[in-house]
This record gives structure tokens, C-alpha cells and sequence, in this order.
């Protein structure tokens, strides 16, 4: 009540009563007379057995004690006082230092808040947006930067990425349940080379370190088409993953499943387009059946050495010029009376071993069909080409006008003036 | 015939001033040479449509593959592959040629067009029953659109036959062109079209003209004109080499008078052949000509390019340097 009235001031002094009288029972011994300072803190930050068990003893859940007293001293409060033979000396030279109250120091709870607030133990880094990889905080498609040089090679230029990430155990009869690291990362130096391992290990940092190590040393070199795409278009499996994979003009861009991406990435090719048939998609898979696709691409000179003809390659932008790109190396070029009538010489079909993949059919939104979307696609037709149409007008008149607006405006002008 | 005289559109037009050139303060950025707007000296038509002329504007343009079939300006496509014997890519050559030579067809050179507003019939009694014009436009298909019927009802009565601006407009409201804008864009107007030369951007214009405008619209012949005279002035000749437009621009440069700058070009790029073609064309055009009597049909060609230094060159003295230095060069490859 003291407390309201100081507050209020002189507003409430009418409001001050008699304090209310009560009885507070008092006991000799409590639980914190009991239990020592050592037990008490033990009970709030420690973790039970069974919590233990579960692990909130450890990793990201552990909760961590903070040591609040952390910057007290002894003698030391919210009032500055000096008091001698405990924050002071009793005596200083021939003088007796008495009790004092000095000037409060401000900034005392300022320093205070500040050392408690100060971080201990391990914090997170931050990593940019864009190094985050495919999601959150998992470490797949993630890059680590180069492998370990080996002897004088420095891996300058190469990049490797973490395609996957995760946890295996195994159990045993005399160790138990024990858990290890597994990682697989590619590495390669966006120019052709590349190379994937994997890694084991107690702990993620040395199963990445494994890996990225392992793959450095298992690295083969891919052909590709003017350093930007494939060779030709073909179909890959392995395991459970089967790929389509198409040759894709300059600007066309990474069209693929994640991991296909990152190979690509740091293989060097720039313009794909994958598409990916798994149904269980194994990392693994996906990685062997695209290398292993790339490895068996077919080069021009082959297919001319095969049926001893001119490749001749014909491109939109160069005006469908016939331009040979493989003539047969050692023999002559067939004549038309040489070839059998019946001899495939469709390239994508030669090139692919005579078969050639059906692309799945590209699925329409289910609404397409529907009457009400037909209803909206006749009213919105007329609107379609408004904004172009605003913006054409905006440019010619500076407003939004027509020639039939500014006829009437002319015609008002001349009204006005003939009646004036 | 019912289905014919039904297709018809009705259309009201804005004032003449404005219908026309859409823009009234727009004008073309040259005057026109008199040779390309009335036949009183010449007829630029059938010389351009004569056989000998044809022949040497197409050996000046000459056909050099590498820059009729160069990277174009378009989205990057997957290449595609044929397997071909000698024979058969013998013959695709032969097309690529072929199309080679259709991309090299010469936009025809015309004369300024005439007036075309013949009244056909005046109707005092319609007089005032409309504030505006109306326009009857023949939208059926299979007439040529220089032909197409269009017709005007002026609001005093009289139906004639539309200008040629309000053809144009017409025909590009109902039978719209996608290359052509229904306004003539600004670049075809100072001071933006001098800013486009001076970057060099020739056939850009040119080409953009012949998309834009009939051959015989003024605005066509006043921009290539003038993109014409840049060129020379520049000596950016090779620019517009194996394009279809270096023909119309030696026939332009013969007609004016104005072949200098072309002439020094052709020498100092060993082109002696090209340049006596270029003296041959310019006796063709101008027949009563002083280097004309100078030679014959035996004369070699270096006859005739030391008949024109002699008789016709402003430069003399540039152009004799060129021929000097050219001649060095055939003795020295000779010796």
C-alpha cells in the first residue's frame, strides 16, 4: 500500500490505511537450511537418468546452467556503500575507515547484465542463405570448399559437394548399440573432372573429411558438347534409378533432380534437362546411373567410323548451314548405292542402340477441363492484352486518353470559346 | 459474291491531319533526290529492273557465306544431326546456296509514289448527315493489297478512294503486319536516327525500314537515303557487304552521283574487278557521262577505273594513291 501511495503521490494519500495485521508462522529448520547450495543448484540445471537415456543430456537440447552470480562480489550491491573489513580495508595507514555511503554508480547493472549475458561454451556459425544448401539446417548440397592437397597437388579450382548426409548404427553383441557418421560427397573442378566417395566416421566433421578426400582421389574426366552440355541425348540406369537425359541449347539451364544438379554443377555442365524415374530414390543410384550415363556417351567420329558417313550438324541460328563435324577416318565415305534401303540412319536412334525414350506426357492442372475455368478463360480474354495496351496509350498521350477523348476536349475547347 | 460484299469493315477515321502521318510534326529525314520522285531524267524503275544492272549489283554485293549463314540474333537452339553420303551433302550445299541467294534479294527500288485520291462520285444530298469520314475497307481474301478496294465517304458527299497513308492504316488495322507498327517509330526520325548510324547500326535500319514501309512510301526512300549517305560518309562499306541492301545502295550512290568514298573502299580492299563494275553501272546511269565516251565494251577493267579518276572523281588524288598502291601490290605478288 506504502508502495501505491509514494507512486501516486499525493492523489491517493486519502486512500492510505491501518496495515492489516497477520500472522506468519516460523519454523527453526527449512529445505534450505537443509540441503546445501551444491545439491540445490545440482537438482535445477542437471538432467535425470531416464532424460539422459533419451539424450537431452547432450547435443543441440542440452540446456545449459547459467551462473547468475557471475560478476557479484562480496560487499558489493545496489547501494554504494563502503563498508571496512569487507569491501574496504579497516584501516588505511594511521586512519580508521568508517562506514560511508558514496555516489550510486549506474553503470553498475549495466556491467552486470553484460557478463551475465556473455556467451560460454560453443555457438553455432552462421552460414549465408545461399550456402545453406537444399534445406534447412541439413548438410546436403552443401559445398566444403576444395579437398586436402595431396604431395605438391593443391586442388586449386576443384569444389565438393555433400550430396548426402546422415547416421548409421550397428549393433553388436558385446559393444551394444554405437553410432556412426556417413557421408557422400562429390568433388570437381567444374571443367570436366569429377569424383564421389564416401565416409565413415565417429563424428560428421572427419565422415565429410573422409570423403571429400576419398573422392579427390577417384576422379574421371567427362566429355561434354562446346563445355556446356551433354554429347547426346540418352537413357541411364542404375539399381532402382532410371534417367532421361536431354542436350540442351546455351542458356536452357540446370532442369534436374538435386543431386544430378550438383554433379552437374561441378562437372560443368550448364544446360540439361533430366528427368529423373525413381520411385525410391537412392543417392547412391542416382550418382552411379548419371556418371555411368555420361561414360558411355557416344563421340561424332564413332558414329562416322560406324557407318562410314558425314556427320553433318544443322543449327537454327547459323541458317540451317550444313556444317560436317566427322567425316570416317580410314575408310571412304559409302555411296547411296552401298547403303541397304533398310539401314537405320536416324542419329538419335544409332546413337541411343535403336531405341529411343517415350518422354512421360506433361500433366495439365485438373481445373483445365472444368466448365467454370472455361467461363473464366472467355471473360478474362478480352482483358489480356490491357496492360500493353495502357501502356501504349500512357506513352502516346501522357494519360490514359484516346483520340475519341481528346476530339471532345477539342470540341468542348471550341464551344467555350465561340460562346465566350 | 454475297460472302465478298458482306466482309466489308466500317471504320471512322479521325480528321485527315490526323489519320495521315499519325504524327503531324513527323517528317522524313531527307529530300528526296529528283530522280526518285519523278522519271524527268531518269527512270531509276527500269534501270534497277535492267538486266546489265541487276548483274553488276549482285557481283558487288557478292555472296560470302560466312556472314549470309553468321550467328544470329535468336534464342540458341539443340543442334540436330544427319548422317550424309558425298552426294547428299553435295545437294544440301547446293540449298544452302540457294537460300543464300533468296536472303540476298534486292528490296526493289521505286520512285516516291503518286497521289492516288481519285473521286469517284459526289453526292451533294449526303452533304452534313455525318460529322466524320468513313472509310469502306474489302477484307476478303486473295487481292493483292495494293489493289484491295478502299474507299472514303467524306462527310460533303464525295466518295473517293482512300490516300495512300489511309491504305496503309487500313490495311494494317484489318490485315495487320506483325513486323509493322501502326505509327512510324520514332528511330526513323532526328535526332534518333542519327544517333543509330553513328553506332553503326546499318542494317538494323535498313532492315527495319523494309519491314516498316512500302518501297514507295517517301519515308522508305528518305530513310534509306539517308542511311546510305552515312555509310558512304563513313566508308562502313563492308559493313552492308553480302547484305541485300549493298545493291540498292550502289545504285543509289551511281544515281546521286556520289561513288567517291566507294570507289576508295573497293581499291584499297584489291577489289579492282568490283570497282570497274561499279564504273560500268554508273555509265549505265548515266549514259551522257564524260568517262562514258572514254570506253568501250573491250576496255579492261583498269581502263575503266583510270577513265573515272580521270573524268569523274572528286578525290583524284586519294583514289590515284589507291590505284598506285594496288598496282604495287600486283607486281610485287607477280614478281
Amino acid at each position: 500500500m506504502f508502495r501505491i501511495a509514494s507512486l501516486t503521490g499525493q492523489f491517493c494519500r486519502m486512500s492510505l490505511a491501518p496495515p492489516i495485521q497477520v500472522h506468519l508462522q516460523n519454523r527453526s529448520t527449512s529445505f534450505f537450511s537443509k540441503v546445501t547450495a551444491e545439491h540445490l543448484w545440482k537438482g535445477v540445471t542437471s538432467v535425470s537418468n531416464a532424460g539422459r537415456k533419451r539424450g537431452r543430456a547432450s547435443g543441440s537440447s542440452r540446456k545449459m546452467a547459467r551462473d547468475l552470480n557471475r560478476g557479484q562480489v562480496l560487499g558489493v550491491g545496489k547501494i554504494n556503500m563502503v563498508w571496512p573489513g569487507l569491501s574496504a580495508p579497516a584501516i588505511r595507514g594511521q586512519e580508521i575507515i568508517r562506514q560511508q555511503k558514496l555516489e550510486p554508480d549506474p553503470e553498475r547493472e549495466k556491467r552486470l547484465t553484460a557478463l551475465r549475458n556473455k556467451h560460454v561454451g560453443v555457438r553455432r556459425t552462421k552460414i549465408a542463405p545461399l550456402d545453406r544448401g537444399w534445406s534447412g539446417g541439413k548438410a546436403g548440397g552443401r559445398y566444403i570448399g576444395p579437398p586436402d592437397p595431396v604431395g605438391d597437388e593443391n586442388f586449386e579450382g576443384f569444389k565438393s559437394c555433400v550430396v548426402k548426409m546422415g547416421m548409421v548404427f550397428v549393433m553388436r553383441g558385446n559393444t551394444g548399440r554405437t553410432r556412426q557418421h556417413k557421408s557422400i560427397v562429390i568433388v570437381g573442378n567444374g571443367n570436366g573432372l569429377i569424383g564421389f566417395a564416401q565416409g565413415k566416421a565417429g563424428d560428421a566433421r572427419s565422415a565429410l573429411r573422409k570423403a571429400k578426400n576419398g573422392a579427390a582421389k577417384n576422379l574421371v574426366y567427362i566429355e561434354r558438347f562446346e563445355n556446356h552440355t551433354v554429347l547426346h541425348d540418352f537413357y541411364t540406369e542404375y539399381g532402382s534409378c532410371k534417367l532421361i537425359v536431354k542436350k540442351k541449347q546455351r542458356g536452357y539451364g540446370l532442369v534436374c533432380q538435386r543431386v544430378v544438379r550438383e554433379l552437374c554443377k561441378v562437372i560443368g555442365i550448364k544446360d540439361i534437362f533430366v528427368k529423373a524415374d525413381a520411385r525410391r530414390m537412392n543417392t547412391l543410384s542416382v550418382i552411379r546411373a548419371f556418371l555411368l550415363g555420361l561414360h558411355n556417351q557416344r563421340s561424332l567420329q564413332s558414329v562416322a567410323d560406324e557407318k562410314r558417313l558425314h556427320v553433318v550438324e544443322f543449327r537454327e541460328e547459323y541458317g540451317y548451314f550444313p556444317k560436317v563435324v566427322a567425316s570416317p577416318k580410314d575408310e571412304p565415305v559409302r555411296t547411296a548405292e552401298e547403303i541397304n534401303p533398310n539401314e537405320e540412319l536416324d542419329f538419335n536412334m544409332i546413337i541411343n542402340g535403336g531405341r529411343l525414350v517415350m518422354m512421360p506426357k506433361k500433366k495439365t492442372p485438373f481445373y483445365w477441363n472444368l466448365p467454370g475455368y472455361q467461363i473464366y478463360l472467355k471473360k478474362t480474354d478480352p482483358l489480356k492484352n490491357h496492360r500493353t495496351t495502357h501502356l501504349r496509350i500512357l506513352k502516346r498521350y501522357g494519360a490514359l486518353k484516346s483520340f475519341l477523348t481528346i476530339r471532345e476536349e477539342e470540341e468542348q475547347k471550341q464551344a467555350s470559346l465561340k460562346s465566350s | 459474291m454475297a460472302g465478298r460484299a458482306c466482309a466489308r469493315g466500317l471504320f471512322g477515321l479521325r480528321p485527315l491531319h490526323n489519320a495521315s502521318r499519325n504524327m503531324s510534326t513527323l517528317s522524313p529525314p531527307k529530300k528526296l533526290d529528283p530522280n526518285y520522285v519523278s522519271t524527268e531524267s531518269m527512270d531509276v524503275e527500269r534501270l534497277f529492273l535492267h538486266a546489265d544492272v541487276r548483274k553488276i549489283l549482285k557481283k558487288l554485293t557478292g555472296m560470302d557465306l560466312n556472314r549470309i549463314f553468321a550467328l544470329r540474333k535468336q534464342e540458341n537452339s539443340v543442334p540436330s544431326y544427319k548422317l550424309m553420303t558425298d552426294e547428299e551433302l553435295k545437294q544440301a550445299y547446293a540449298k544452302a546456296l540457294k537460300r543464300a541467294e533468296f536472303t540476298l534479294r534486292m528490296p526493289p527500288v521505286m520512285r516516291k509514289r503518286v497521289p492516288c485520291e481519285a473521286i469517284i462520285r459526289k453526292d451533294p444530298g449526303m452533304q452534313g448527315a455525318e460529322k466524320h469520314k468513313f472509310v469502306f475497307t474489302d477484307i476478303s481474301y486473295g487481292i493483292p493489297d495494293r489493289s484491295r478496294p478502299i474507299v472514303v465517304r467524306e462527310p460533303n458527299g464525295v466518295l473517293r478512294n482512300a490516300s495512300w497513308e489511309e491504305r496503309d492504316q487500313m490495311l494494317q488495322t484489318y490485315l495487320t503486319r506483325p513486323e509493322r507498327e501502326s505509327r512510324t517509330p520514332p528511330m526513323f526520325t532526328e535526332p534518333h536516327l542519327t544517333r543509330i548510324l553513328d553506332k553503326g547500326w546499318y542494317i538494323f535500319v535498313l532492315d527495319r525500314a523494309c519491314a516498316q514501309f512500302e518501297p514507295d512510301d517517301e519515308w522508305f526512300i528518305a530513310v534509306t537515303h539517308r542511311t546510305y549517305d552515312h555509310i558512304s560518309e563513313k566508308s562502313a562499306f563492308d559493313v552492308v557487304r553480302s547484305t541485300r541492301h549493298f545493291g540498292p545502295m550502289c545504285l543509289y550512290l551511281a544515281v546521286v552521283k556520289n561513288g567517291d568514298k566507294l570507289m576508295l573502299e573497293l581499291l584499297t580492299t584489291n577489289r579492282l574487278e568490283d570497282a570497274a563494275a561499279f564504273v560500268r553501272l554508273l555509265h549505265l546511269v548515266h549514259p551522257e557521262s564524260r568517262s562514258a565516251g572514254e570506253v568501250d565494251e573491250k576496255s579492261s577493267a583498269m581502263d575503266f577505273v583510270e577513265a573515272y579518276i580521270k573524268l569523274e572523281a572528286q578525290m583524284k588524288a586519294k583514289l590515284d594513291l589507291a590505284l598506285q598502291s594496288y598496282n604495287d601490290q600486283v607486281q610485287a605478288a607477280t614478281a
